[in-house]
């Protein structure tokens, strides 16, 4: 049993030892400190629970889409057809209802029109995720799908910031698009929106019925959306495969019978899944758990390092042992001494790792906020607090286990036979190699695999894009023109996106005679697109001759500054010209791939470029050099690009090259849509650099996260490998002492430490390179891809003998710096 | 006349930490010739201990001179007295010190491994031979020390002490850890090996074995005393304390 005596004497013991416990606390604090972080962020996503009632019978429906060859089109697509289907609910349900994530709109009825995120749905959203009320009422019956009442839920926060906490807010009149709205219901601010759409869509400040999602209504029955989600509450949490399996057939039986007039979609599935609230908002939780495996494997190399620490002082404090032997205590006083000390280093420790798991909390909260789901709440809570706990506990006893299986009685009262001028424990030879050869191989591992990643990201920040971002702009532009009738025919359809194709040419002309602006575009996206990829599909086929073979591609309709103003390369050919883009011209530039990928030689100039679907066959008048931008989405169809002269339907946006040094004004590009039409305003302007720098996010994370890593695991790696050096010369300090006293210069000991040292570092690297070599291998059957450097192998290497030489020293020096008796008298 | 081969002149050593400072030796004198078998006796911290270490250059004195044939070290560097130590300065300890990892052979051969100047193998392995031979351990030359009985050990240590030709063999307790009949055996060699002209500098506790030596110094506080117990301490060392103080 441990008194405060043990503690006090514990505390002094260890004031005397600074640095030793210093070091011992950092290390175990930040390592534990990252793995509770990791742990609390895990268990927040994987098992903590939700913030909804009965969160267990809850679930979302999506969709995945196949196409012919049974290669998935999208993945949690919610078909339209739901729609159809939403007001025959599966009996095995209490309730449903739809989402739909709408955008950013202008709300018209302020003064200073804000913009605000907007959602639309059913009142059965509001019931099953319990959405508080502060003032008025959720949506209720009456406001159901088809009910057409122009009904609106603001958020707490917009009422405050935006109305002012206006306390007549109910009834008040809010103007969303070119619609007005009554607010029936202020929501609480302690809300928590389950962002279906993961969290760069999380934030909701307006709710509307979803009757008022016109984009959405307005795409064909046979498509689908992957805004839109079908919410669902199940009577029994365990019939969730079965209600699957029931709905499964009847939407695609009905997505069939909409698309069957339309051949270009034949032979597509539509799969519909019925996923758990948990598993749906968590997705793809790998990542999160490689995190806190890695975590989880830094705190071994740390217990590790600390253990050898630890060891030396046990070494160190052999006097003291000795003495205490020698008066008579026995093996459990002993333990009972090193486990107070260890008590109160691991208590340092855990609160300090508190701490640090609250910072790494608040850095990923702040910096992965697009990686974590926002329902969730990092930081402090009791879970982490019982993980430090338990963490800590557990590493204190084995610790105390693994140092009071050193402590040798009958070694201590040999010593003490020998007046304390004996030997005392010695440990092999060949155990203190393994120890130092086991140390470095893990350090290499971990240094080199750190490396690799790091110098992969870097290569992928620095790789060049193929275009120009720097004072580029995209500004989204909104169009508050009332909708067509939905009853217009293709044709006036298509006169009606062509109008407004040329009003918005018109704003980009006379924005191009703007002071501050070098040059204006027009198209339906930009190169760098953050919510997905740029510009729509477009089905190539390979051959006219074969529907079957197609290309999975990007067309930007665009005009004949679009190329220019990004500096994208024209390989071949030519662009656009003024004429061409006015009169709409069935002519196209293509990607250099797309050109290789339609004739190996790449000569396509004045051949047809045929697609899938109604689009006419197109000339190819150009090629255009590959760009790519660095997002996981546009990896897939990354070269397959085409640019086209077509009526854009949906992003219609205005692309601004800035001229350095000025600024650009939303104020006059207002003026210049107003002045073509007065529907027209900006929405918002984006930046295509902090674009760049958000779809390089991955990398930049991985940047992040591995640069700590290999600064990381080098400190831990050098206090590793000095910790089994030193406490390798606290064995041999009396051995050492020997040898200076029958003449070793302090340089002889050092050499031949060094010479000792460096065979089983180099026998560590040897069996790293090894091990590194089997993961290689490993990871060539799996979809990690992994480039291997040089630079990133052989670097890391070189600093471990760099590390081995410099702790040689170090660990010796105490010994060789001082006269041999110090060292003959343990001192 | 004999030659000088150790001059210790006003020698102190002062132990300083945080708190105090212990005088461990208070102004030594002493001269030992060739061929001279000297035995340091005295209580326990009278400083038998730190004199020893202090001639044999394992520390390094506070204040004072010391000369080892004719050459002053007292203010060597550690790689200086390191040279010193190896090629004129044999140690025998009370617990042997041999190095566990080490043959019999290889632990008498280490001093010279460490010479300025390479040994020739040839000449090594002829050294190592004939100081095994003198201890009469021949039979044991590839043997660990662990697999050696104490006094076998403690000839090893001897014949390591003197495969260097040292100058002075300094020798502590050397029969404190081992019986009478060994360490009889251990005090009839070094006897032997001084009326050879080993010159000899034993700490030891033991009277029987300090009135075998040739000259016996009693140490006190820190002091050498003369027959009548009274600290010898020459004019000017009494001087230059009085100047340092």
């Amino acid at each position: 049993m441990l008194t405060i005596k043990d503690f006090s004497t514990a505390l002094y013991g260890l004031s005397k030892a600074k640095g030793y416990a210093a070091t011992v606390i950092v290390t175990l604090g930040v390592t534990l400190g990252a793995l509770v972080a990791m742990f609390n962020l895990n268990y927040q996503i994987i098992a903590a629970p939700l913030p909804y009632q009965e969160a267990d019978k809850l679930l979302v429906g999506s969709a995945r889409w196949l196409d012919r060859n049974g290669q998935v089109l999208s993945e949690r697509t919610l078909p339209q057809v739901m729609l159809q289907m939403y007001h025959q609910p599966s009996t095995s349900l209490t309730d449903h209802g739809l989402f739909a994530y709408a955008g950013t709109y202008t709300l018209r009825d302020l003064p200073d029109a804000p913009l605000a995120d907007i959602a639309y749905t059913t009142p059965g959203f509001m019931r099953m995720y319990q959405m508080p009320i502060l003032q008025g009422r959720a949506f209720d019956n009456t406001e159901e799908l088809d009910s057409q009442l122009a009904v609106a839920v603001i958020s707490e926060q917009f009422w405050r910031a935006h109305y002012q906490a206006d306390p007549a807010m109910l009834e008040r009149q809010i103007i969303v698009d070119d619609r007005q709205f009554r607010v029936v219901g202020i929501a609480g601010a302690e809300f928590k929106q389950p962002d279906f759409y993961g969290p760069l869509m999380g934030a909701v400040d307006v709710w509307l019925p979803l009757d008022f999602d016109r984009p959405l209504h307005s795409i064909p029955a046979r498509s689908g959306s992957p805004f839109l989600f079908y919410l669902a509450k199940l009577a029994d949490p365990t019939q969730r495969q079965q209600f699957e399996q029931e709905m499964r057939p009847q939407i695609a039986s009905r997505w069939l019978e909409t698309s069957a007039d339309t051949p270009s979609v034949a032979g597509r599935q539509v799969i519909f899944q019925a996923h758990s609230l948990r598993d749906f908002l968590a997705n793809d939780d790998t990542q999160t758990l490689f995190m806190l495996a890695g975590a989880l494997v830094l705190l071994l190399i740390a217990a590790t390092n600390v253990t050898n620490l630890l060891l030396s002082r046990a070494v160190k404090q052999q006097r003291s042992l000795c003495i205490q032997a020698a008066l008579g205590a026995q093996h459990k006083h002993l333990f009972a001494q090193v486990l107070a000390e260890l008590s109160c280093l691991m208590f340092a420790a855990m609160l300090l790792a508190l701490g640090v798991a609250e910072g790494v909390s608040m850095l990923l909260h702040r910096y992965s906020s697009d990686l974590i789901p926002l329902y969730i709440q990092l930081g402090f809570g009791w879970s982490s607090l019982a993980f430090a706990i338990v963490g800590s506990l557990l590493l204190t006893l084995a610790f105390a286990a693994l140092i009071s299986r050193r402590i040798n009685m009958q070694a201590l009262q040999q010593t003490l036979q020998s007046s304390g001028k004996g030997s005392g424990v010695q440990v092999s030879q060949r155990a203190r190699q393994l120890l130092i050869g086991a140390q470095v191989m893990f350090a290499a591992i971990l240094l080199v695999c750190s490396a690799q990643v790091l110098l992969q990201s870097i290569s992928q920040i620095n790789k060049p894009v193929g275009f120009a971002s720097e004072d580029r702009f995209q500004v989204y532009t909104e169009d508050t023109t009332p909708y067509p009738a939905a009853n217009l025919s293709a044709a006036e359809q298509d006169a009606i996106h062509r109008g407004r194709k040329d009003q918005m040419m018109q704003v980009r002309d006379l924005l191009q005679q703007h002071p501050a602006i070098a040059m204006a575009a027009f198209a339906n996206g930009a190169p760098a697109s953050f919510y997905g990829p740029s510009g729509d599909r477009l089905m190539v086929l390979v051959s006219p001759d074969n529907p079957n073979q197609l290309l999975d591609a990007r067309i930007t309709h665009t005009d004949q500054y679009f190329m220019a103003l990004f500096n994208i390369d024209l390989l071949a050919g030519r662009g656009f010209t003024a004429q061409e883009v006015s009169s709409r011209a069935p002519v196209v530039v293509i990607s250099e791939t797309l050109a290789r990928a339609l004739s190996p030689d790449g000569q396509v100039l004045g051949q047809f470029l045929h697609s899938q679907g109604n689009q006419p066959p197109a000339e190819i008048i150009g090629i255009a050099a590959d760009w790519y931008a660095a997002d996981s989405e546009l990896a897939k169809p990354e070269k397959y690009r085409v640019y086209s002269t077509l009526n854009p339907v949906f992003g219609r946006s205005l692309l601004l090259q800035v001229k350095p040094g000025q600024q650009i004004d939303k104020s006059a590009i207002n003026a210049a849509l107003t002045s073509v039409s007065p529907n027209y305003r900006v929405n918002r302007i984006v930046s295509i650099a902090d674009n760049m720098t958000r779809l390089q996010y991955d990398n930049y994370l991985a940047l992040s996260i591995t640069s700590a890593l290999v600064l990381l695991s080098f400190v831990l790696a050098a206090i590793g490998i000095y910790g089994v050096l030193s406490y390798s010369v606290q064995l041999r300090r009396f051995e050492l002492g020997v040898r200076m006293a029958i003449g070793a210069r302090p340089a002889t000991i050092l050499r031949q430490l060094l010479g000792e040292n460096l065979k089983p570092v180099l026998a560590g690297l040897v069996l790293a390179a090894l091990a590194l070599a089997a993961l290689w291998l490993g990871l060539q059957h799996t979809s990690l891809m992994v480039e291997l450097s040089a630079g990133g192998f052989s670097l890391p290497l070189l600093l471990i003998v760099l590390l081995t030489v410099l702790t040689s020293l170090l660990s010796v020096w105490g010994i060789i710096r001082k006269p041999a008796i110090y060292a003959l008298q343990g001192q | 006349m004999k030659q000088q081969k150790i001059c210790m002149q006003g020698i102190t050593k002062v132990f300083a930490t945080d708190e105090m400072e212990t005088h461990a030796l208070r102004g030594i004198d002493l001269e030992i010739f060739a061929g001279d078998f000297v035995s340091i006796c005295g209580p326990s911290g009278c400083g038998k201990s730190t004199l020893l270490s202090l001639l044999g250059l394992l520390d390094m004195p506070t204040q004072g001179s010391y000369q080892i044939e004719g050459q002053e070290v007292s203010g060597l560097s550690l790689s200086e007295a390191a040279y010193i130590r190896n090629e004129k300065i044999g140690f025998i300890f009370q617990s042997f010190n041999l190095i566990d990892e080490l043959t019999v052979f290889d632990n008498i051969a280490l001093p010279l491994r460490y010479r300025r100047n390479a040994v020739p193998k040839a000449e090594l392995e002829a050294r190592v031979m004939a100081c095994l031979k003198t201890v009469d351990m021949t039979h044991r030359a590839g043997h660990r020390p662990n697999q050696l009985s104490g006094g076998q050990q403690q000839r090893i240590a001897i014949a390591r002490a003197l495969v260097g030709s040292p100058a002075l063999l300094l020798v502590d307790e050397p029969t404190g850890n081992l019986d009478s009949k060994n360490g009889d055996a251990v005090m009839d060699m070094l006897s032997e090996l001084n009326s050879n002209g080993t010159t000899l500098c034993m700490v030891t506790h033991d009277p029987r074995y300090a009135d075998m030596a040739s000259r016996k110094l009693h140490l006190l506080d820190g002091r050498i005393l003369d027959a009548e117990g009274t600290p010898l301490t020459q004019p000017e060392t009494l001087l230059r304390q009085v100047a340092g103080q």
